[in-house]
């Protein structure tokens, strides 16, 4: 309780810094694109954008719930499945098929949480690696509706006009912009979550489960609304892979590596920040990048030996040192 | 001062006219591989075909008076890491055409790509038939699909007598590539009236075929087919369904693993017999393939397969195309110029004959830009004494076939 109060009491000093921040975070994606009017540069702020809401959505379970997930995987999978089947077996608009895909994850994840929750002990780690693997399975081998191993494509996305002009899918910035409201989305929700009563709950929880029971929260539904939230938000990241890459197969969504990653951006970031994961996200794109390009084949060594460092020295990551250094400066 | 700023000024411009000059030179080819990860050793083999390919032909000059360039990308056989790395060779490293790919759902991931940023893609190794059944003008496939996989041991039952199965049991695994094979190969033998017996999927890896083959075994095929994708599966499939004693009188293995050296040294006499529907890895008995044979183990000390003989052939149809292409400097049309030019290929290479066309495949697909040679492009070997020799059909053969297999009569 006691980390809790002084977590909350600390977000609501921020409240002035954090809109400032949030309003000048809003105007530097609006203008990143302008930087460079290069087809690959855009991509990256993309895969940025793109892995900060996967970063979000982890955090919000595994960093202020401190329920760490394993299988945040299935939940993406499931998003970018549902998005193109109902496009391409239904003729849904891929716009609506993205929400019916944060929906069905949030639908897969609720009863997973409703069970694992009551336990006490790493049970609900383990169911969450065990559910990717089942949904991976049920898409491997359902091949009348998923396909199978050869995965779905869309060759061609649905004309879509915008302020009476056709929006060009063959562009980058659409996308650009569709991810970038997608993570301003997760990031302001987990902001004013943070500031919330649920937020206070969801740190109480983390802290001291007993503590928190004896204050009379309930640990249970607080933990299932987080994993709802959390889930949503990957879900609808999903959808959105679904329709830039135009291409899922099994072991492409479903894959442990993808579930790890969005555990490294919350880390490396900051764990129970709201600018952890954009951080993470910003550093992991950049430097897995810049490693291919520097050491070619010996890139994977480079990459594991920086994970070590962060995690040894930077346990709080790098905006969480970031910021509590920015405090001591301005003497807060 | 001023004088050194503007002798500077000359070389750093003299030295932007080389490197412009330069990269007016080279044509250059993409080609996402994974170099790193899993399938590490599988991009490396690549990358020692293309290097020869490139060596040869710039050592007689290049195309045209150019010289190629084969800049190779990780994606780590991992499929939003194929996009990315195929986005920026075409935009980036601006490149003329490309090729690689490795894995099919990499390759899909390529491929999606090259169609959409019109960048002409061949296609060297991937078998997915929807690579080439999804319409992609931009996209071609030298090598035979999933579903052709299977032609020479189709042929074989067909054309020789007595060969044609009573009862067939299939045991593949559920990857694309071992659905692939097994569904063609099954509704071949369904067009034929072959009762299949037996029909099951196990998972790629699995350690203990003993349960699937003693299955097996209760329903008695007259020939057992295995499709792994997997070489430890294929290996430890065909120990555990000789062990358990299925008493087949051919046993044929589809995959890579059924050919590889292991398959023998770790199977010993189990191994005797045993046909392997492998891939295709070029006619031996043509002079061009065994000429690549000779150099390429002259260049590295190692006996190249069919990912070697692809990749190397797959350089020579793009300097072929690239010859025949006008180009004007302006990457768009020359793009296109190289398409068409692909179009138009007609030629011999270690790989076997390669002309892109529009056709129907085995199960139905249009495919779009596939080698219309790849039906030939199939072949059975088969494990003698420890080596594993050509043996159907008769113009690749290097040893008669031995069918029923004598010792499970």
């Amino acid at each position: 309780m006691n980390n809790s109060a002084i977590g909350a009491a600390v977000a609501r000093k921020g409240v002035f810094d954090s809109r400032l921040m949030g309003a000048a975070g809003a105007l530097v994606l609006l203008l990143a694109p302008l930087a460079a009017p290069n087809p690959f540069f855009h991509h990256l702020l993309i895969m940025v954008l793109f892995s900060t809401l996967l970063g979000v959505a982890w955090n919000l379970l595994g960093g202020y719930a401190g329920q760490v997930s394993f299988g945040h995987a299935a939940f993406l999978g499931v998003g970018a499945y549902a998005t193109m089947l109902l496009h391409l077996k239904l003729g849904w608009s891929p716009w609506l098929g993205l929400a019916a895909g944060g929906a069905l994850a949030t639908l897969i994840a609720v009863p997973i949480g409703l069970l694992c929750f009551r336990l006490r002990g790493p049970y609900f780690s383990l169911a969450t690696l065990a559910v990717a693997e089942i949904v991976r399975l049920v898409a491997l081998n359902w091949e009348s509706l998923t396909a199978g191993p050869q995965g779905l494509l869309i060759t061609q996305l649905p004309e879509l006009t915008l302020f009476g002009h056709a929006v060009d899918w063959e562009s980058k910035l659409p996308f650009y912009y569709i991810a970038a409201l997608l993570a301003l989305l997760a990031m302001g929700a987990n902001h004013f979550i943070a500031q919330s009563r649920l937020g206070a709950y969801l740190l109480a929880v983390r802290e001291d489960m007993d503590s928190a029971e004896a204050a009379g929260i309930d640990t249970v539904r607080t933990r299932v609304v987080a994993l709802a939230l959390s889930a949503a938000l990957v879900g609808l990241a999903g959808g959105f892979y679904g329709l830039y890459f135009r291409y899922v197969d099994p072991d492409a969504v479903f894959s442990v590596a993808l579930s790890v990653e969005m555990v490294f951006i919350a880390v490396v970031g900051g764990i129970a920040t709201t600018g952890g994961p954009i951080v993470g996200a910003i550093f992991l794109v950049t430097i897995s990048e810049v490693f291919r390009e520097r050491f070619q084949s010996g890139h994977l060594i480079f990459y594991g030996l920086f994970m070590m460092l962060i995690v040894r020295y930077l346990p709080e990551g790098i905006w969480g040192k970031l910021r509590a250094l920015l405090r001591l400066a301005v003497g807060r | 001062m001023k004088l050194t700023r503007l002798k500077r000024g000359i070389v750093v411009a003299l030295a932007l006219a080389a490197g412009t000059a330069m990269a007016e030179e080279t044509l250059k080819i993409g080609a996402p591989q994974p170099m790193t990860g899993p399938d590490a050793p599988f991009g490396d083999k690549f990358k020692k075909a293309y290097g020869l390919a490139v060596e040869e032909i710039n050592a007689k000059g290049g195309v045209n008076g150019r010289k190629l360039e084969v800049i190779i990308e990780d994606h780590q056989a991992k499929n939003p890491l194929a996009a990315t790395v195929a986005e920026k060779l075409i935009t980036q490293n601006k490149v003329l055409v490309l090729t690689g790919g490795r894995a099919s759902g990499q390759a899909m991931e390529v491929a999606s790509i090259a169609q959409r940023l019109k960048t002409p893609y061949l296609v060297d190794h991937p078998s997915a038939d929807a690579i080439t059944a999804k319409g992609f003008e931009w996209v071609f496939r030298q090598n035979p699909t999933g579903s052709i996989y299977p032609e020479a041991f189709h042929k074989f039952i067909a054309e020789v007598p007595g060969a044609m199965p009573k009862s067939v049991a299939v045991v593949y695994d559920n990857s694309l590539f071992g659905k692939s094979i097994g569904n063609a190969t099954m509704a071949f033998l369904k067009s034929k009236n072959v009762p299949i017996v037996g029909d099951e999927a196990y998972p790629v890896n699995t350690l203990d075929f003993k349960p699937i083959m003693t299955k097996v075994k209760g329903a008695n095929p007259d020939v057992l087919l295995m499709v792994a994708v997997s070489t430890t599966d294929a290996i430890l499939m065909t120990r555990h369904a000789k062990e358990i004693g299925i008493k087949a009188r051919a046993f044929v293995g589809f995959g890579g693993g059924f050919g590889v050296a292991d398959f023998a040294k770790q199977l010993g006499p189990l191994a005797e017999n045993v046909f392997s529907s492998a891939a295709w890895s070029g006619n031996p008995n043509d002079p061009l393939t065994k000429a690549f044979y000779k150099n390429f183990y002259a260049k590295y000390q190692i006996h190249p397969h069919e990912h070697e003989v692809e990749g190397y052939s797959a350089i020579y149809v793009i300097a072929d195309a690239v010859r025949r292409a006008k180009l004007t400097g302006n990457l768009d049309s020359d793009r296109d110029a190289v398409r068409q030019a692909l179009l138009a290929t007609d030629m011999q290479t270690a790989f076997g004959k390669t002309r892109f066309g529009n056709w129907s495949g085995p199960l139905g697909d249009q495919y779009t830009n596939q080698n219309v040679n790849s039906r030939d492009h199939s072949v059975m070997a088969q494990w003698r004494g420890g080596e594993l020799v050509n043996v159907y059909p008769k113009a690749n053969a290097e040893a008669a076939y031995v069918f029923p297999d004598p010792s499970k009569i």
